[in-house]
């Protein structure tokens, strides 16, 4: 089983819409694939039609057997399920805390899963706390979506610095450039001289494209509704570099 | 992902269209789509496959088939592949999680189709307020092709529910109803079993072991009989196979069943007349001997993908002038068993021996073994190999000759057989454990002899090569590499020899030996023969 995270300190760069793609890409391939949405907006359960509500909320997944497998729902695709968001993933900092080791926590109560999936993708909330620190070291790969600003590179950049202070392997860390408008001289230029970052930014980068917000429509990832579509195969090629670039350096 | 689902009968009177309306009157149902489907079910001869309680269905559009792998009871495909190619075997697939569960299930053993159906199915979803599906209804109307009349047969309807995971009230609302309103009745077996008995078959009918069970107390003559009668039926069993080049398991099976019962009849002695059993156990050794070939290249041939690891990248592409050469090598055996199995003599084998199976027990009353006790026989006999294997072993030091471990290897067959033939005497539980323990022992024995073996072959297969102008100086090196690496693969066989006998000589497998082999004293035995 693979623990692929999609983060950013920021909000707004399609982190949501990157795992509700890759997953969907990843179980159409015949893997048994699992979305946790830990964001307490909910969107990746809005897209999937599932209800962002999870009985007992975030403490009981914490702390009970069980709790988690109980909570996972079937979406409408074959080999893909979801464990909804929940509004109380608010507080997830504090459940966490009330653990021995917080940070170790998430991985623990995910490693049950092992025989049930071969890849977790986390959906997770922006911000930069106890959580997502617990994110990173529950992850075996972290995609970093990164829209191509001088702001964003910067966020990018503190965030490396946080791992590095904090003892997370920053070689885990994946960024790949989102919502790039080629229309705009600063998303043009940053792509084509991308930042040196511990490992290189992937070469696959998602356009700026109507058909993601169109999914809010369809309520269902790209691949369903136009599979043909810019982004639709923009983040094909990304799960296929993920997969043949990415996945091979993690054990 | 779908938890378990639940398959429903509809009577041949009730009509799916009928069926399909009392539903939707009923619930929140979405028509998805319907489809029509020619289906080959596929599995190996010895039905590894169903023993996996699964199904391999195939289906055909245009040049592509299309391979799912389904759990019985349910027509949802687990894992899937697609191919244009051949799918004779689990390596003809491309690379997907179906290669790999089938390679692990198939291992060496060819696909054969077992029968063929046609299904219409249709699809329906409920839904709920956001439009979510929370359960998938299933609606299957299935024909089965007749091969006597190469025409197709109504076979059944079903009803299948797949419930959604998370969504357990929609599954029972439904299930309630199908029950209770709809009164249909479960399918009580899936419908690769009701299509085979439809054409008079069973499923694993074939086992490469037999089903034979004996009773402690027969007479040892007729409990062997009927043990090696069974062994004749494995032989049987697999002629066509052979014949037929399908897959290296069909002969490696006969030859099995062939040195079973050369065991038995040569270790178990005073059951059977020896001068019935001499021209027999001739005609025997000539089978051991003629079905050599062909079943020694078939180990080459399927040695060979790890022959090309063992050797640098560079080298790999070398060794196909040795493939080719162990392929026209197998081509030439089997035509010549193939020319032996249809030969006269085999058939006069056959009927010989089966008459000296059959023959009246009375005839065989007054040999010592023959009225005894088939339990006390095979207890004496497996304890007395037992203890030779121990003593020759326990005589093998790290400068023995290998011609010492070939003989421990012998032994150790042969107690093999013999544990095997008798398994039924002692149950499967207590005996299981120490046929373990003794292929453990044997996979060393074997490997090491194996290894042996193979570097000399391959050194005469070189010289030949060489003769025949195919030995380039790229192909010498590469084979030249491979025998230099079998032979270090041999040392460190011989290595682990001591481990490995130890552990089979151990205080605690020594103790269940004895418990379950060693023999009441003889003189209680015959106390009980007499009375």
């Amino acid at each position: 089983m693979r623990i692929i995270a999609s983060y950013n300190i920021k909000g707004g760069v399609g982190k949501t819409a990157s795992v509700v793609n890759l997953a969907y890409l990843c179980a159409q391939e015949g893997y048994k694939t699992l979305v946790w949405d830990m964001d307490p907006q909910g969107a990746a359960s809005f897209y999937y039609r599932i209800k962002p509500k999870v009985k007992g909320g975030g403490r009981r997944l914490l702390i009970k057997k069980h709790a988690l497998e109980d909570a996972i729902k079937g979406t409408d695709f074959d080999n893909l399920d979801l464990l909804p968001a929940d509004f109380s993933y608010r507080n997830l900092d504090l459940f966490l805390e009330d653990n021995k080791k917080p940070r170790q926590r998430l991985r623990k109560i995910l490693l049950p899963l092992v025989t049930q999936y071969d890849f977790v993708f986390l959906d997770c909330a922006p911000s930069i706390s106890l959580t997502s620190e617990s994110i990173l070291y529950a992850a075996d790969i972290v995609l970093v979506p990164t829209i191509p600003t001088t702001l964003s590179l910067r966020t990018l950049h503190q965030l490396l610095k946080f791992c590095e202070k904090n003892d997370i392997t920053s070689m885990r860390l994946f960024p790949f450039f989102s919502m790039v408008d080629k229309r705009k001289d600063m998303h043009r230029m940053i792509v084509s001289n991308p930042p040196k970052t511990p490992e290189p930014i992937l070469n696959s980068w998602i356009p700026y494209a109507s058909d993601v917000e169109k999914m809010g429509i369809h309520r269902a990832p790209l691949g369903s509704f136009a599979p043909n579509g810019p982004a639709a195969k923009a983040y094909q090629a990304l799960w296929q570099e993920i997969k043949a670039r990415v996945l091979s350096k993690v054990s | 992902m779908s938890a378990v689902c639940t398959e429903f009968t509809i009577p041949a009177s009730q009509s799916l269209a009928k069926v399909s309306a009392a539903l939707k009157q009923k619930f929140t149902l979405v028509d998805q789509s319907s489809e029509h489907l020619d289906i080959q079910c596929l599995d190996s001869f010895d039905w590894r496959v169903y023993r996996k309680k699964a199904s391999i269905e195939v289906t055909t559009h245009g040049k592509v088939s299309q391979l799912c792998w389904r759990k019985q009871r349910s027509s949802q495909c687990l894992y899937y592949a697609e191919t244009s190619g051949k799918i004779d075997f689990a390596w003809d697939l491309p690379a997907s999680r179906l290669r790999d569960l089938l390679s692990r299930v198939l291992s060496v053993r060819a696909l054969l189709p077992q029968l063929e159906l046609r299904v219409r199915r249709r699809y329906l979803n409920k839904l709920n307020k956001d439009k979510k599906t929370v359960l998938r209804i299933v609606l299957h109307e299935y024909e089965l092709l007749h091969p006597a009349t190469a025409s197709y047969k109504k076979l059944q309807k079903r009803l299948e529910i797949v419930p959604v995971k998370g969504y357990v009230k929609s599954y029972k609302q439904v299930l309630d109803f199908i029950e209770g309103e709809l009164c249909l009745p479960k399918s009580e077996e899936d419908i690769l079993i009701i299509a085979l008995n439809a054409l008079g078959r069973q499923p694993a009918d074939y086992s490469s072991k037999g089903k034979c069970v004996l009773q402690a107390n027969m007479p040892a003559t007729a409990a062997i009989a009927s043990l090696l009668k069974q062994m004749l039926q494995v032989m049987a069993a697999n002629e066509q196979g052979i014949l037929e080049d399908i897959d290296s398991e069909f002969l490696h099976d006969y030859r099995i069943a062939l040195r079973k019962t050369r065991s038995a009849l040569k270790q178990i002695k005073d059951v059977f007349p020896q001068r019935e059993l001499e021209d027999l156990q001739l005609q025997m050794n000539w089978l051991g001997s003629v079905t050599s070939p062909a079943r020694d290249i078939d180990v080459y041939l399927l040695k060979f993908p790890g022959y090309r690891q063992m050797l640098p990248a560079e080298l790999q592409q070398h060794l196909e002038p040795l493939q080719a050469l162990l392929l026209r090598k197998k081509r030439t055996a089997y035509k010549n068993l193939a020319t032996v199995l249809k030969s006269k003599r085999y058939a006069d084998f056959q009927n010989q021996y089966w008459e000296f199976l059959h023959a009246p027990v009375a005839q065989r009353a007054e040999l010592v073994n023959a009225g005894r006790a088939i339990k006390s026989v095979a207890d004496e006999r497996i304890w007395k190999v037992y203890k030779r294997a121990l003593k020759e072993g326990n005589a093998i030091q790290d400068d023995s000759p290998a011609e010492d471990l070939h003989e421990l290897r012998k032994t150790c067959k042969k107690l093999r057989y013999l544990m095997e033939l008798f398994q039924s005497l002692y149950g499967i539980k207590a005996i299981k454990p120490l046929v373990k323990e003794l292929k453990g022992l044997q996979d060393n024995l074997g490997e090491y002899n194996d290894l042996h073996v193979q570097a000399e072959t391959l050194k005469e297969f070189a010289m030949e090569m060489e003769k025949q102008s195919a030995l380039s100086p790229e192909t010498q090196q590469a084979m030249s590499l491979l025998i230099r690496h079998i032979e270090e693969l041999q040392a460190e066989e011989r290595a682990h020899f001591a481990n490995r006998f130890e552990s089979f000589s151990s205080k605690e497998v020594k103790h269940k030996f004895r418990r379950l082999f060693k023999p009441v004293k003889v003189n209680n035995e015959l106390d009980a023969c007499a009375s």
